[in-house]
């Protein structure tokens, strides 16, 4: 084969093993140790539900591939650094004596190449055990072996073709941003889904909660026919050839695709910005408030620990659905989980001054202001209006929508969010006392003093405690009169921090 | 002009200690093949179903 080609594909096989430690000074490689803790789980998983009896191999070998599959697509997206390579990449291989189609294979090799040595690993726990759990079928072991790799390339292929669409119609910075929320969200999905589903193993697939329809929209499931029944599972084979097509067609049409750069900046701030300048007025206070309630957002690593707060207020209308017998349980499990935000800001505070791009600090070097109090201060107030005003909001709509509309309903739907916000904003400010520098503006991973374990699950039981307690009084005119109190003195304290740091 | 510590020229391929590293976890990685083959093995033979 092509020199050029082998001397591509091993340099980048090396950035892949070593470009992490390497940068971290760190000895081994971190890829190595992915594959082998990622082996371990599907050993793990495999072994824990190996059917007991013949008859169940599709569940199982469903489960099993979805794991691999899940944990591949997770492993894609949402790496910050993933961009940044891909840029230096490009730039190397442009200048490189070679033809279109060495590249090409060069790529192909190295892809594939990886994708394989990641999956194989989770791939021969399961494949050597759907030997037992496919009754004793030889032919079994190396059909699943390269299912697994199939389905984790189709993912891998997918996830690719959507980023790479979103980066040609609305720029890298929204794709980063839309990789990192289709990684909480498939983490999220993940997890339930294996909960609502796991239970149903020894059962077929019209016996899960997500039904047949559900199971048949998902590739996995389409393989563990294919290696139940290889002879009698053409129309899966079908699928999955289609699907092959489908991805193939649209990487293909994407290739031609030229980068659309028209700029579609917002005209006019929004609410929450308007909240912002209510509350700081102007001057370096709204500046740095601005850049930090953006960067909330904008920063791909504090995105993805961000937006699951967002998934509690769906969680509240679920948990409202649910017919308990007891509608104080009900209530005090909403009370209880409306903390969360606050429960969950002392891991945003901690991750807030980790910057995404190195020299970042240029941004406030020059600044005349640099007390620490304007940053704290400019912290709270991005966190508290981009952060637990959106969720409480968000919750309050939820409950209502869901309530029947009785008063005591409508006072619980109303007054515990804004407990839960009052509660929140004093939370986050004590929190911000270990802020030590200007936020996104740390180059080091080494100098976040992470809080310790004990002190989080003492605040989360105490806030679960505050919300559980709330939750009884909430309906009542007491209720009110304490949320509306506290929400006037967090309201109070925010603008009282304004004040000092204005005049700062 | 003063050599670069930090950045050493390129030699033209590979560093042949990266080439050692990289077929070093190469191998890791095949023992741990082996591994996963081994145990779900025991574990299958142990626990699996029975044939009737």
């Amino acid at each position: 084969m092509n020199s050029r080609v082998l001397t591509l594909v091993k340099s980048w096989l090396v950035i892949d093993f070593f470009g992490d430690s390497r940068k971290t000074g760190e000895p081994g490689s971190s890829l190595t140790s992915t594959i082998f803790t990622q082996s371990f789980i599907g050993l793990l998983f495999a072994a824990v539900f190996l059917p007991e009896f013949h008859g169940f191999a599709v569940a199982y070998l469903a489960a099993n591939l979805s794991l691999s599959t899940g944990l591949i697509g997770i492993g894609m997206l949402g790496e910050p650094k993933r961009q940044k390579r891909e840029e230096a990449d490009e730039l190397l291989v442009r200048t490189a004596p070679m033809p279109a189609g060495s590249l090409t294979l060069a790529r192909a090799l190295h892809s594939s190449f990886s994708l394989t040595l990641v999956t194989t690993g989770m791939a021969i726990p399961p494949a050597i055990l759907a030997y037992w759990a496919c009754g004793f079928s030889l032919v079994a072991i190396p059909l699943y072996l390269l299912m697994a790799t199939v389905v984790a390339a189709f993912m891998a292929a997918a996830l690719a073709v959507f980023t790479r669409f979103v980066f040609l119609t609305m720029g890298p910075a929204r794709s980063q941003l839309v990789a990192g929320t289709l990684k909480a969200t498939l983490l999220a999905g993940g997890l339930v889904g294996f909960a609502i589903c796991l239970p149903h193993l020894d059962e077929t697939a019209e016996h899960l909660p997500i039904e047949r329809t559900g199971a048949m929209m998902w590739p996995p499931y389409w393989a563990a026919r294919v290696i139940d029944r290889p002879l009698d599972a053409g129309f899966f084979w079908l699928l999955l050839a289609g699907l092959a097509l489908v991805l193939f067609v649209a990487a293909m049409a994407l290739n031609s695709m030229q980068r659309n750069r028209i700029q579609n900046r917002a005209k006019r701030p929004g609410i929450l910005s308007a909240v912002d300048r209510a509350l700081t007025r102007n001057g370096p206070l709204l500046g740095i408030t601005r850049f930090i309630a953006t960067m909330l957002f904008r920063s791909p690593g504090f995105r993805a620990r961000v937006l699951p707060l967002f998934g509690i207020p769906a969680g509240m209308v679920m948990l409202s659905l649910w017919d308990t017998q007891d509608p104080r349980a009900q209530a005090l499990l909403l009370g209880m989980t409306l903390q969360a935000p606050a429960i969950g800001m002392p891991f945003l505070v901690t991750f807030l001054p980790r910057s995404d791009h190195e020299n970042a600090g240029w941004i406030f070097r020059t600044s005349p202001h640099r007390d620490i109090r304007l940053y704290r201060t400019a912290s709270l107030v991005a966190l508290t209006t981009h952060v637990l005003l959106p969720v409480q909001i968000a919750a309050c709509l939820g409950l209502l929508a869901v309530s029947s509309w009785s008063l005591s309903e409508v006072l619980f739907a109303v007054t515990m969010p804004l407990f839960s916000l009052g509660l929140g904003v004093f939370v986050t400010e004590i929190c911000l006392t270990r802020l030590t520098t200007a936020p996104f503006t740390n180059d080091s991973d080494m100098e976040e003093g992470a809080m310790e374990f004990g002190g989080l699950t003492a605040l989360a039981i105490i806030l679960a405690l505050f919300g559980g307690a709330f939750s009884m009084l909430a309906a009542n005119p007491y209720g009110i009169l304490i949320a509306a109190a506290l929400l006037g003195a967090a309201i109070h304290r925010l603008r009282g921090n304004c004040r000092v740091a204005l005049t700062t | 002009m003063k050599p670069d510590e930090e950045h050493p020229p390129d030699d033209g391929g590979l560093h042949a200690l990266e080439k050692s590293s990289l077929h070093r976890e190469l191998l890791a990685i095949l023992v741990l093949y082996v591994a996963a083959t081994v145990l779900p093995l025991l574990i299958g033979l142990a626990f699996g179903p029975e044939s009737t």
